[in-house]
């Protein structure tokens, strides 16, 4: 058995394998290897077994496959022929449908042995261009930063660049959330878009922008103004848009 | 839900000392401020919040920093922040200007090397 947690907005996978031939990874250039797992006994063979688990960057674009043995294994024939051919056979594949439908064709048996099952999964490329929509509770607050994360790291954005316009979008974010309305199943929209190093943010709701209150509170468009270049708060009779935008590759 | 943050909590002295590890924001800040009070008895002299591992913390923890300081601070007590230099949380303890509130070190050890009111 193979048992992979797969975390695309960390862009890493778990792996942990009991008797189990090893993934094969894709990289989005074309490259195939396989991943060698701790080794682990099959299920069952041992009372006690110990299994240990692997953690593995998969970067976007990447290809997973997990096959079983009745895919690569022949009749008199060492196994790593076969785990060769399906490495061969796999290179270069974009497209998950047409690895599965190359895999159907050239390497399962028209009268197999063993029975025979494979998985292929892609973590998807983000589109320069991202329309979304969340609820207006805190509990977004984590999942619209993974997918900044990833969304920046791959228009090129350093560490901190990353950091302070995931930090300023946020406040944004917690405004609309915070401030915009009273009623449960309220939602707000996030937009990004990159032109030739130029990140746009847009966080629309439907509310009006509360100044805040307390002593303690009111340090989010102070924070917007200083990690994003332009901020741009507008009030509309249908709510309120913040946008920012961020020059990469500008020292702060 | 996923797990944001974790508190490693411990003791050396009259300093309560605890390690946030992941992440704070408006979601778990209420969390990990009923975390915080707790560990400060009155016998403690200070606090300090040990950031080196956490890595990310937006306004809202900001706000609950600059509140425990003033909390502290009223009860003679202190409010002392690790931060790594150049890590991408000091920056936002940068704009926020942290620093007026409660006293910023480098590592552990420095935070725990200065004495009260020095």
């Amino acid at each position: 058995m193979v048992y992979l947690v797969l975390d695309p907005a960390m862009e890493t996978f778990e792996l942990v394998a009991a008797g189990h031939l090893p993934p094969l990874l894709i990289d989005p250039s074309g490259e195939a290897r396989f991943v060698w797992p701790p080794p682990g006994v099959p299920l069952g063979a041992l009372p006690n077994a110990m299994y240990r688990s692997q953690t593995c960057p998969i970067p976007t674009g990447t290809v997973v496959l997990l096959y079983t043995d009745g895919l690569v294994e022949r009749r008199r024939e060492v196994i790593d022929d076969g785990l060769e051919r399906l490495r061969v056979l796999a290179e270069g594949a974009e497209h998950v449908e047409t690895l599965c439908a190359s895999l159907v064709e050239h390497l399962v048996p028209e009268a197999p042995d063993d029975d025979v099952a494979f998985i292929a999964v892609r973590v998807p490329p983000l589109p320069d261009q991202l329309a979304t929509r969340w609820r207006a509770t805190p509990d977004s607050l984590a999942p619209i930063r993974y997918l900044l994360r990833r969304w920046l790291a791959a228009r090129g954005a350093t560490e901190q660049e990353a950091y302070d316009l995931i930090v300023a979008t946020q406040e944004a974010c917690a405004n609309a959330i915070e401030h915009a309305y009273g009623p449960a199943r309220a939602h707000f929209e996030l937009a990004a878009g990159y032109d030739d190093g130029l990140v746009t943010i847009t966080v629309t709701d439907t509310g009006r922008w509360r100044a805040p209150r307390g002593e303690n509170r009111g340090r989010g468009l102070p924070m917007m103004r200083a990690l994003a270049e332009t901020v741009d708060v507008r009030q509309t009779d249908g709510g309120t848009a913040v946008t920012l935008t961020q020059r990469l590759g500008t020292p702060a | 839900m996923t797990v944001l943050a974790n508190i490693v909590e411990s003791r050396r002295g009259d300093v309560a000392i605890a390690r946030i590890d992941g992440e704070i924001d408006a979601s778990n800040v209420s969390w990990i401020e009923e975390r915080l009070r707790a560990l400060v008895t009155n016998e403690a002299e200070a606090l300090v919040v040990d950031l080196s591992a956490t890595t990310y913390l937006d306004s809202a923890a900001v706000a609950l920093l600059f509140e425990l300081a003033a909390d502290l601070r009223r009860h003679q007590q202190e409010l002392r922040v690790v931060v790594a230099d150049g890590s991408p949380i000091a920056r936002v303890l940068e704009v926020t200007a942290i620093t007026g509130a409660a006293a910023t070190h480098p590592t552990l050890d420095a935070a725990l090397g200065q004495q009260a009111g020095s």
